[in-house]
């Protein structure tokens, strides 16, 4: 799907994407603070944000 | 999760409200509460079960103790509650169940459903968990499945090293993987999952504009159906692993059952052989009883008269009468010189004078009237008797020895049919078993057969649906709006691909290391050349390590299971504190929590060595140990623990119905 | 006359000759004795050896018989019977010559003498079957049993009367006797 001559991933980019949520649920899952629809509102943030950032 | 109190208020025997406050310090970290069998350590044990899930092991469901319960008036009220305090997650919760009983007017006690809340203190306000969110919450804090490896009852051993051995659901597998501090992978990857729509992946699938192309909101429809037909297989297909597991379960049963009949079996035609030789050593020692008797029945008066015959002979061949007799001279000769009136030698023959006597006594010794004749006949008769006769005892006596030989052989062979009659007795009543395991049998190839189909339709559809994203994906990327969904789904799948590959060895590596620990301490506390498999779903295998690197599956002893319980457990808590030790580590991606251990009288049924190395392993392990022991089994455990202890409690049983915690 | 008119046993001994020649294992048709007339025979020879002699028993209606054509066919193996005993039966009669007499001369005259002899011979028959029933029947309750009662019984026999006794021995007395 991801047809590098249409789409190109960024992998430093990726590397902090997964620290990012891996950290996110680990503290959530400490803190309960955000359900599960939060959760995947918040990781689509981080993406989008990170995607977007130059 | 550390446990700090339980309040215990009218539950079972403990009337009243009564306390326990449990050792948390990271030293002095036992707590040993003691009391006779029947005093309710099992009780307290299940007061924990109770509290958490609102389930019990009793055969009897109701909690509420027995005496306050007759004492209430029709109409009157009895309130049940166990409140337990604990840490999880640096978060202090209050789980509290409680339990309303009452009775009707007709005098019966009724329980009522049962209402389960948690608290939470957060910046030291305390909060309730909203009541839809108390199962989730409760999962986070100890799942079910796992509950019971943490309280841990010695008595019910048995069923639960099988368990632990096999059939296991996902769901284990799923809490030992949280537990050991994959947890944050699980929910990051269950956040990111491409199946679902409202997963970061699907919830971008639904996100297309599709005004620009109205094909697009086809293509996710049918991208959506396709999915959704490769969820229902999913579902199938771990239903259909489920259902071979017990259907092969049932087949392994069977199995064994039926070697046991082959071996009824076997011995059945041992019986019939040995009955069908029986019968014939019957027969063979009814015709040499016919022998027997025929030989006495023939001529045995010749042998019984044998000593009576020799006896005559030798009287008849000392007496001389058959000299008397004049050879070859008749009576008729003597009457004729009688009648004639003189005799050979010419002398007269007068009635009544001499010479007439003599010749009339002569008369005697010849025949008809001699008895020489009979006597003669009487020899020869004798002499064709003892000719003719065999003898009869000697032929008796070989013959008897043979009718013996069949004797003992019979009895031989009856006690031989005795003791397979005796052995095939015990297993009788197994019923149509190999009909059973046929019908299991059909059944695992009916799953086989519907597994192999139902992954040829799911490859089909996941086929389907890899082109429809496809193509729709060439249609998005014309759109700007949605080729930027598409670039964010690109980096959520590469996230999630990702993370599934870390997880993956991870969750291998973790596996491999709980392996370890599961070894260590089982060698640590059994010996004898075992060592322990921990395989994907988290089952657990006894292999023989043998010189010759033949391993087995070996069947396991009560002592030898409650080791494997024992070091599984040990190992999970092991490996869950040290984890929890890296918490704050900002490269290693684990977390995790401690768990203390509970244990119902687990000592009784080790032996005394173990016990000791039980003892000693214990609070190292485990964060926290609660241990309900009976005073023999107490003082071993103080003697061998003593300097760990940190609080304790002993039963005061006052009746049945009432028994206090006093510490100690 | 003996050995001329039927025969009939009467009270216990008729109960003992039934038994004597029943069968008693229904697997085989194992019998002791064939016939009443085979008890017959043998029986004064035991009685005698045994030192066994016993009264009519006139109790109890029931008889078992023998019939007089069997025994006039068994004519020379009774009349040897009796010979044997005749001769040999010296507590009835010391001297060898008078015993000769009895078992040669007088057998069958039916002098009163000779009645007088064949009634103990009689005796001797019943007191043979006693024995006999002693030894074979009594107490038995298996073919098994019976077996071996017969079995003891000729052993025992076999010890007392004829171990020292070989046909050969009996051959070279005969030539003797005949002369």
């Amino acid at each position: 799907m991801d047809d590098a001559t249409m789409i190109r991933l960024d992998l430093k980019k990726i590397e902090n994407l997964l620290k990012k949520v891996i950290i996110m649920e680990k503290q959530n899952l400490r803190t309960k603070q955000y359900n599960d629809p939060e959760m995947v509102r918040r990781i689509k943030k981080a993406i989008e944000e990170e995607v977007e950032c130059f | 999760m550390l446990l700090k109190t339980l309040k215990l208020i009218n539950f079972r025997q403990f009337s009243g409200e009564q306390n326990i406050e449990f050792a948390t310090d990271s030293v002095k970290n036992v707590t040993v509460v003691m009391g006779e069998n029947g005093s309710g350590k099992t009780t307290l044990a299940q007061a924990f079960t109770w509290c958490l899930y609102g389930d019990t092991d009793f055969e009897d469901k109701v909690v509420a103790n027995r005496a306050l319960e007759r004492k209430l008036m029709p109409g009157g009220e009895l309130q049940v509650k166990v409140e337990l305090n604990l840490v999880h997650s640096g978060t202090e919760y209050t789980v509290i169940r409680e339990q309303l009983y009452r009775k009707d007017l007709t005098g019966r006690t009724k329980g009522q459903n049962t209402t389960f809340n948690i608290a939470y203190k957060k910046d030291g306000q305390q909060e309730f968990v909203r009541a839809l969110e108390v199962d989730a919450y409760m999962k986070q804090i100890l799942p079910k499945e796992l509950s019971r490896y943490f309280f841990f009852d010695g008595e019910r051993i048995g069923n639960m090293s099988k368990e632990i051995k096999k059939g296991k659901s996902q769901d284990f597998a799923q809490a030992v993987r949280g537990l050991l501090g994959l947890n944050a992978f699980i929910s990051a990857l269950e956040h990111l999952k491409p199946t679902s729509k409202y997963g970061v992946i699907g919830s971008y699938n639904e996100s297309y504009d599709s005004k620009s192309d109205k094909r697009i909101a086809q293509y996710t429809e049918d991208i959506q159906m396709a999915q959704d037909n490769i969820e229902r297989i999913d579902k199938r297909l771990l239903e259909i692993t489920s259902e071979m597991e017990i259907a092969q379960d049932n087949c392994d049963d069977l199995n064994v059952k039926l070697s046991g009949m082959a071996e009824t079996e076997r011995l059945q035609k041992d019986k019939l052989r040995l009955s069908e030789t029986l019968t014939k050593t019957r027969q063979a020692r009814a015709s040499s009883m016919s022998a027997i008797l025929k030989q006495f029945n023939t001529n045995n008066s010749s042998y019984f008269a044998k000593s009576l015959i020799f006896k005559s002979l030798e009287n008849l061949s000392q007496e001389s009468k058959l000299d008397k007799g004049i050879p070859d001279m008749h009576a008729r000769t003597i009457e004729f010189l009688i009648k004639r009136g003189f005799c050979v030698c010419g002398t007269k023959v007068e009635f009544g004078k001499e010479t007439y006597n003599n010749l009339n006594k002569a008369l005697e010794y010849l025949p008809p009237q001699s008895i020489g004749t009979s006597i003669n006949q009487f020899v020869i008769e004798s002499e064709l008797k003892t000719k003719s006769s065999s003898d009869l005892f000697e032929s008796i006596a070989d013959q008897y020895k043979v009718l013996r030989d069949y004797e003992n052989q019979i009895e031989q062979l009856i006690s031989d049919i005795l003791a397979i009659e005796k052995i095939v007795e015990g297993k009788k009543g197994i019923g149509n078993l190999q009909q059973d395991l046929w019908r299991y049998e059909k059944v695992i190839r009916d799953l086989t057969a519907e597994r192999d189909e139902s992954n040829r339709k799911k490859g089909a559809h996941e086929t389907t649906r890899d082109r429809l994203i496809t193509e729709r994906a060439e249609l998005t990327l014309r759109d700007e709006n949605n080729k930027k969904i598409e670039i964010y789904k690109a980096y959520a799948q590469y996230m999630f691909d990702e993370l599934s590959r870390v997880y993956k060895k991870n969750e291998e590596e973790t596996r491999r290391k709980l392996e370890r620990y599961v070894n260590e301490i089982f060698k640590s506390i059994y010996e004898g050349g075992m060592s322990i498999n921990v395989d994907e779903r988290y089952n657990i295998q006894v292999i023989v390590e043998d010189e010759g690197g033949y391993s087995n599956d070996v069947e396991t002893s009560t002592a030898q299971s409650i080791s494997v319980i024992f070091a599984f457990i040990s190992g999970i808590i092991k490996m869950a504190r040290e984890n929890s030790l890296e918490l704050e580590s900002e490269t290693k991606l684990l977390e995790s929590e401690p768990y203390p251990l509970v244990m119902d009288a687990p000592l009784s049924a080790f032996d005394r060595r173990r016990i000791k190395t039980v003892c000693d392993a214990l609070p190292k392990i485990a964060e926290q140990v609660i241990i309900f022991i009976k005073d023999t089994d107490g003082e071993l455990a103080e003697e061998n623990m003593g300097a760990k202890v940190g609080k304790r409690y002993l039963f005061e049983k006052k009746n049945e119905f009432e028994t206090k915690l006093v510490a100690r | 006359m003996l050995f001329q008119k039927e025969y009939s046993f009467r009270g216990s001994h008729v109960d003992k000759v039934n038994k004597l020649t029943s069968q008693f294992d229904s697997s085989a048709s194992a019998k002791l004795f064939n016939r009443n007339i085979d008890v017959y025979i043998l029986a004064p020879i035991i009685g005698f050896l045994y030192g066994r002699r016993a009264e009519i028993d006139k109790s109890g209606g029931e008889t078992t018989k023998i019939f007089p054509e069997q025994l006039i066919r068994e004519q020379t193996y009774l009349k040897y019977n009796y010979q044997l005993i005749m001769l040999l039966d010296k507590k009835r009669e010391p001297s060898f010559d008078e015993r000769e007499n009895k078992a040669f001369r007088n057998y069958g005259n039916n002098s009163e003498e000779t009645l007088s002899d064949e009634l103990s011979y009689e005796k001797y028959v019943l007191g043979g079957i006693d024995v006999l029933y002693e030894k074979l029947i009594e107490n038995a309750n298996s073919p098994e049993d019976y077996i071996t009662k017969l079995y003891d019984f000729m052993e025992e026999f076999n010890e007392r009367y004829n171990e020292d006794i070989s046909d050969e021995k009996i051959l070279d007395l005969c030539a003797l006797a005949r002369n």
